[in-house]
């Protein structure tokens, strides 16, 4: 199959939110600490990267942010205001897909706006354009399970942007994808980031990735989770390929391996204390 | 078959035919294959062993009649008046029974699915009755309702009840939270989740509650037409056992057989045509 055209996508401009975290403690329990006065910032019209190694917490922290749970201390605000429930301000592009799969690929990119209770009309010129935007457009009638993998992402992508979200919260997107498909969506979503100036929250395993999308990356440490880094990226917009071969992305890669190396290590020698006793 | 003038490499390849003989051609095709002959083989041969082992009398088939018997049977007693009473009795009774099966069940198995709190009260009785085998209840419903009908449609009723609402409450509690939460995320109010994500997302697992339940039906409209019903198949079956008809006993089995997979067709037939977007797995 040839690969979809990236399509100019210049006017759908989204007004970005700003989102903060602050102090945030959550556990399952006592002894079962999952995040440790976790605090950061989305800044308004940013890319931001959050890496952590796996099972650090990094969904809970979505969650959190979505509104699917509360914390147990600490407060979570976007644009100011404390975060009480779900809500389509910030929208949240899952690991595993969250498209329906009993709804074609059309009825899946109104859905927001249809249980809103928008006009259908007016949102059917936007939808269609969204559609074409990220190369969907002739699979409209497709059920999720027809699409690949990677349109099934970009699928997911545009269900959320059609609802012009401040704030996009990303959790691990791309975890499952080949690599040259992981590939043409971080092109996509670059692209869509740049175009619609929206705010995003980008959760990762992989350093380079983080790197490569990000203006901003905060490195997670083990579980209970605290943020060890905060480390800002200063590669040049718009970004592209190149970026990843360029000195500065070099030393940057170095920086955030050696931040995460120390995590390694301690999480290696915890397990190591389990399988022992 | 003529064959119309076209470049030469082409009429190696395509020989128009009409329409008629296009469809008589893909008919063809579709039926006199290697593999459909595989499968006639088997029939076929399901009915050679039972000629031996009936003709031949080996030991618990000794009295078993030939299949040559109860197709005569079959060609006398089925266009008869008594046969077709009996089909549509035992048909109704599934029909009535299932279909009150499938009102109550399918709501109670939802709603147990979705409000943990009445499932917390309600579960625990409904699985106290689930392990009693339905068959064991023929004795009470007998006592329960005056009049046989009641009590057999009641009968196939428990049959298919209890795996409808089992399987329903099980396919409301499969829906990913993933769809859930991404729903309200997007403005759902619990009415849009309840009617776009819960209820789609348990059907697949409702219509395999209803195809397990039709079996069971049919497994107890004969177990309670062979001891209560005047009619039916069950008690064709069973009458025929009575009467030393033996050539009957198998056309009663084979009758129920045949019922039966016509029902279980009709449900998947319309679990096929609720559920489009499974069509293609």
């Amino acid at each position: 199959m040839a690969l979809p055209e990236i399509k100019n996508i210049a006017t759908a401009k989204i007004e970005p939110g700003e989102m903060e975290m602050r102090d945030v403690y959550s556990s399952f329990g006592p002894g079962k600490e999952v995040l440790n006065n976790v605090s950061f910032k989305i800044d308004k019209g940013s890319f931001t990267c959050l890496c952590g190694p796996s099972g650090c917490g990094k969904s809970t922290i979505v969650n959190i942010l979505a509104g699917y749970m509360r914390p147990d201390m600490g407060e979570c605000l976007i644009d100011g205001k404390p975060v009480q429930k779900p809500g389509w301000d910030r929208l949240v592009v899952f690991q595993e897909t969250a498209l329906l799969p009993w709804q074609t690929l059309w009825e899946n990119t109104i859905y927001g706006p249809m249980v809103q209770g928008k006009n259908l009309m007016e949102i059917a010129d936007k939808a269609e354009y969204l559609v074409d935007m990220v190369g969907l457009n002739g699979f409209e009638d497709k059920y999720p399970h027809q699409l690949s993998g990677g349109m099934q992402r970009r699928a997911e992508l545009i269900r959320a942007l059609i609802n012009e979200p401040k704030v996009l919260l990303m959790d691990e997107p791309f975890r499952g994808l080949d690599a040259m498909t992981r590939q043409i969506m971080q092109e996509y979503i670059i692209k869509v980031f740049e175009s619609t100036g929206v705010s995003i929250l980008f959760i990762t395993a992989e350093l380079e990735e983080a790197i490569f999308l990000g203006d901003k990356a905060y490195f997670l440490t083990v579980r209970p989770a605290v943020v060890k880094k905060e480390m800002p990226i200063d590669l040049p917009r718009p970004r592209d390929f190149r970026h990843l071969a360029s000195h500065r992305f070099l030393e940057l890669q170095k920086e955030a391996i050696e931040t995460v190396d120390e995590e390694a290590q301690k999480a290696f020698s915890a397990l190591l204390k389990t399988t022992k006793s | 078959m003529e064959v119309t003038k076209k470049p030469e490499e082409e009429t190696a390849l395509y020989r128009e035919y009409s329409p008629l003989q296009r469809i008589i051609r893909k008919t063809y095709l579709a039926t006199i294959n290697i593999s459909n002959l595989r499968k006639i083989l088997s029939l076929v041969g399901v009915v050679i062993l039972w000629h031996i082992v009936s003709k031949y009398k080996i030991p618990p088939f000794s009295r078993v009649p030939l299949p040559s018997e109860v197709l005569l049977e079959a060609i006398k007693y089925v266009p008869t008046h008594m046969f077709l009473t009996n089909v549509t009795f035992s048909m109704g009774r599934v029909f009535v029974g299932f279909t009150a099966a499938c009102v109550l069940g399918i709501p109670l198995g939802i709603f147990l699915g979705w409000k943990r709190h009445v499932k917390n009260v309600v579960f625990p009785a409904f699985e106290m009755l689930r392990p009693i085998p339905v068959i064991s209840w023929i004795p009470l419903s007998v006592i329960m309702f005056p009049l046989t009908e009641q009590s057999i449609i009641f009968l196939v009723f428990l049959g298919a009840f209890f795996p409808i609402v089992l399987n329903s409450m099980l396919g409301v509690e499969g829906v990913p939270v993933n769809y859930i939460n991404g729903a309200l995320s997007l403005g759902s109010k619990p009415n849009d989740v309840f009617r776009h994500v819960i209820l789609p997302g348990a059907l697949p697992s409702v219509f395999t509650g209803m195809t397990v339940g039709m079996g069971l039906t049919w497994v107890m409209v004969v177990a309670a037409e062979m001891v209560a019903g005047g009619y039916g198949l069950g008690y064709m079956t069973w009458e025929s056992y009575i009467l030393i008809t033996y050539p009957r006993i198998i056309l009663g089995m084979f009758a129920i057989g045949s019922a039966g997979y016509l029902f279980s067709t009709i449900v998947r037939a319309i679990g096929t045509q609720m559920m489009p977007w499974r069509k293609l797995f």
